[in-house]
């Protein structure tokens, strides 16, 4: 489970993170969904301990990340693409991952054929990539320690129609597994269709949660659910909102 | 998922070492910096030779056979310092920072790794850049002629590749910049602390100095001398991981 608790974070005068607080349990698919510049990587930097919060923690499993004996074993997080030097190729750059945690060489192959990626792109230099298969090789990283957590930052970026249900089936399978997977997007149609659980935030604040299906019910839409707490966030009406996460 | 049971630190070592051996950059340094070595050698050792057959041995502008290893070893300098940068600079890029941060969590020990890393791929490019700039003196036959080769000037020559590399790497981990990494160390070291030592004489303590005066004169650095030379190393190292496991991956 990833609990965030009253997290903060300051960029000099500007806040990217504001009292952040949420849970994302095991089995489910929780998204943070908000517009570009709404803190939703910062939160995942800060859980995955690349950012230092102000105040404020963010655990996973009751730990912090860097507290955890080995992390990758842990949590396995992907950030925008491949996260690969350019020069490298996808066999390269995952057997010194595997390498730094101690994982049994196998696991390189593994995880390659579980995103996809197919043995004549191996050996080819990331830099040749579409943003697609940097996409794959990223998640191929993340799943590298079989993680029972694992966080995706706009995991459809750069995929193709096939590559999108590709994730959605991911994502579901990881859930159905029981790990806790955290999710943000901007697509809200996507999200809708994955998530069974949304965080929903604005200017780096949380405007509203609660589970997918509950929000649809009432709303419409997930987007239209969006779009009614962005509205009463701006007027000042919004409560954080209640329930689960 | 279940690792291989062990230390961390060796593990971090080792995934390092991995990394940088599949750097295409770091074998392009290594290549070309032992090619370009062992040609200024040859070239000097060959010319010099040739002079004084020819009886123009004073054109050789005061260099003898024996020194040319030394002076191609001296320009050579920039190879420890672009792999010593290069161990901090492949991570630059946000993608790869996040995801070296990732595998190892604690950045000092991560930080440790990488300067061990550093010490390391310096020393055995020290040795094999010392060998190929050796190879010609010693094909001429002319190591035999009163131009011995002394182990004791190569062995500080080593040591100051390793130093000077462990400096670049603190000033790369520190600034996240190869530019910022390479190009004082190497204009300081191919002949700007030349050109101020006459004005500020306090520069005589640099790394650069010692180290020229030790191995050209093939004797040991002093007490106060090699302490100056330790806090170089040691102020650029430590700020270097200092700033590297407090800064943001942002």
């Amino acid at each position: 489970m990833i609990a965030v608790d009253n997290v903060t974070k300051r960029h000099g005068s500007i806040v990217s993170v504001n009292e952040v607080s949420f849970t994302a349990d095991a089995g489910v698919v929780t998204g943070l969904l908000g517009p570009n510049g709404a803190g939703k990587s910062s939160i995942m930097r800060i859980i995955c301990d690349l950012d230092r919060a102000d105040s404020g923690t963010a655990t996973v499993s009751g730990r912090r990340f860097r507290e955890h004996p080995i992390p990758m074993l842990a949590v396995g997080a992907q950030f925008e693409g491949a996260g690969a030097h350019p020069s490298r190729t996808a066999i390269e750059h995952l057997r010194w991952v595997a390498r730094t945690n101690r994982l049994p060489k196998h696991r390189v192959t593994e995880v390659l054929e579980l995103v996809d990626l197919q043995p004549r792109d191996w050996k080819r230099r990331v830099r040749e990539y579409s943003l697609g298969m940097q996409q794959r090789l990223g998640i191929a990283t993340a799943m590298l320690g079989d993680p029972q957590t694992v966080i995706f930052d706009e995991p459809a970026n750069g995929l193709d129609p096939i590559g999108i249900q590709w994730l959605r089936g991911l994502l579901t399978e990881l859930a159905r597994e029981g790990k806790t997977v955290l999710l943000s997007s901007h697509l809200m149609g996507e999200t809708e269709m994955i998530a069974d659980r949304v965080v929903l935030m604005d200017r780096a604040r949380v405007i509203g949660r609660g589970a997918v299906a509950d929000l649809v019910t009432e709303h419409g839409s997930l987007e239209q659910a969006f779009f009614s707490r962005l509205e009463a966030s701006r007027d000042g009406t919004a409560t954080a909102g209640g329930g689960q996460p | 998922m279940t690792a291989r049971p062990g230390a961390r630190g060796p593990a971090s070592f080792s995934g390092e070492f991995l990394k940088l051996r599949s750097f295409p950059a770091v074998r392009r340094t290594l290549l070309l910096g032992l090619v370009a070595v062992t040609a200024i050698a040859a070239f000097g050792v060959f010319q010099t030779i040739r002079f004084v057959d020819i009886g123009r041995g004073d054109e050789t502008g005061g260099l003898s056979v024996a020194e040319w290893p030394t002076v191609a070893l001296n320009f050579g300098a920039v190879i420890p310092i672009l792999l010593g940068a290069w161990v901090f600079g492949q991570d630059t890029a946000q993608g790869p920072r996040r995801v070296a941060f990732l595998a190892t969590a604690r950045r000092v020990p991560l930080a440790l790794a990488k300067l061990a890393v550093v010490a390391l791929v310096t020393l055995l490019a020290g040795i094999v850049c010392t060998a190929g700039a050796l190879a010609p003196l010693l094909l001429s036959g002319a190591s035999g002629e009163g131009a011995t080769v002394e182990l004791t000037r190569y062995g500080w020559l080593i040591g100051y590749w390793v130093l000077i590399g462990l400096m670049a790497a603190g000033i790369a981990a520190a600034t996240r910049n190869m530019v910022l990494a390479v190009v004082p160390l190497l204009a300081w070291t191919v002949g700007l602390a030349d050109l101020l030592v006459g004005r500020f004489p306090v520069l005589t303590a640099s790394i650069d100095q010692v180290a020229k005066a030790a191995y050209r004169g093939g004797i040991a650095p002093s007490g106060p001398e090699a302490i100056a030379v330790a806090a170089q190393v040691l102020i650029l190292t430590g700020v270097g991981v200092a700033v590297f496991a407090r800064r943001d991956s942002a």
